[in-house]
């Protein structure tokens, strides 16, 4: 089962990573970008997923998982990922 | 749509027709959970099945669009899709799968992907399938392949079919009802379908 999301999570999280790299580089901030990915980034990806993508969630659902599901996970994987390396980013470096 | 209503018991196979526009794939929507109705009642075995978890567990619906992900080439999506070995090889050993394994989705022509996503659901566990368009824009050697599946699954699976490539679906349902101002009429001879107005005389 983790192998269906795992594919979700990495179609959304590219979309997040590109959205998040662009803020960076806006800003001229890495600490911004990796906040970006932790927090507004992950909302952005998931409006472009459901622009390019939305019809794929049907092959996700017919697998056995939950639109709500899914999101939820995502979220809290990349608040996390986020979060923890915007706190490594700003204590160690 | 109001005071719809019908059965589908394992084996049945009920064909919904209906012109352009009429309702038919907001109907499978609203029964597999993806759209919401002002009011809804499913039941399965005698019991309300009111959580959308519970509802996709049960149903499962083909669309006519091509769900799935295309940069994943076919010998990827398949253990993707069903992680358990047994299932996977009904789909390997398919004669029409096994010559474009090794393809990329995107690459696959229409008739292709619509045919692997159709095994995917056929093979999946819901014990009802709704197709939408499954032989639409399809040349005979899939509507053919499809039809024979259709028919050898049915003694474990109900089928929920909606096709304007209405000779198809003829030839494989026992149950027909049309979808018509907003409501299912019960279809006794398929020539009534010209009475109301579906066919051309």
């Amino acid at each position: 089962m983790f192998g269906l999301f795992g594919k979700y999570y990495y179609d959304v999280t590219k979309y997040n990573i590109l959205v998040s790299v662009v803020i960076a580089i806006l800003t001229e901030k890495l600490t911004a970008g990796i906040v970006s990915f932790a927090t507004v980034s992950i909302f952005i990806s998931f409006l472009i997923y459901r622009q390019f993508k939305n019809v794929e969630y049907y092959f996700y659902i017919n697998g056995g998982l939950s639109k709500k599901e899914m999101i939820l996970k995502t979220v809290l994987i990349n608040f996390l990922i986020g979060s923890i390396t915007a706190v490594l980013i700003t204590y160690i470096l | 749509m109001t005071d719809i209503n019908f059965k589908c018991k394992t084996g049945d196979i009920v064909a919904i027709f209906g012109r352009n526009g009429s309702g038919k794939s907001t109907l499978f929507k609203i029964l597999f959970g993806t759209l919401r109705a002002n009011k809804f009642e499913i039941y399965f075995d005698g019991r309300n099945i009111f959580k959308k978890s519970q509802l996709n567990k049960l149903i499962g619906l083909h669309l006519q669009e091509v769900f799935l992900p295309t940069d994943l080439k076919v010998r990827d999506i398949i253990p993707l899709f069903f992680p358990d070995g047994e299932n996977q090889k009904k789909i390997f050993h398919d004669p029409l799968i096994s010559k474009i394994d090794t393809l990329r989705v995107g690459k696959l022509s229409l008739g292709e992907q619509r045919y692997l996503q159709f095994l995917l659901m056929l093979n999946s566990n819901h014990p009802f399938l709704l197709l939408d368009e499954p032989f639409t824009m399809l040349e005979p050697l899939y509507r053919d392949k499809i039809k024979e599946k259709i028919i050898e699954n049915r003694s474990n699976k109900g089928f929920i079919i909606s096709d304007h490539y209405y000779q198809d679906v003829l030839q494989i349902a026992d149950n027909y009802k049309l979808l018509k101002n907003g409501t299912l009429l019960t279809i006794e001879n398929p020539k009534d379908l010209i009475e109301e107005g579906y066919l051309k005389r």
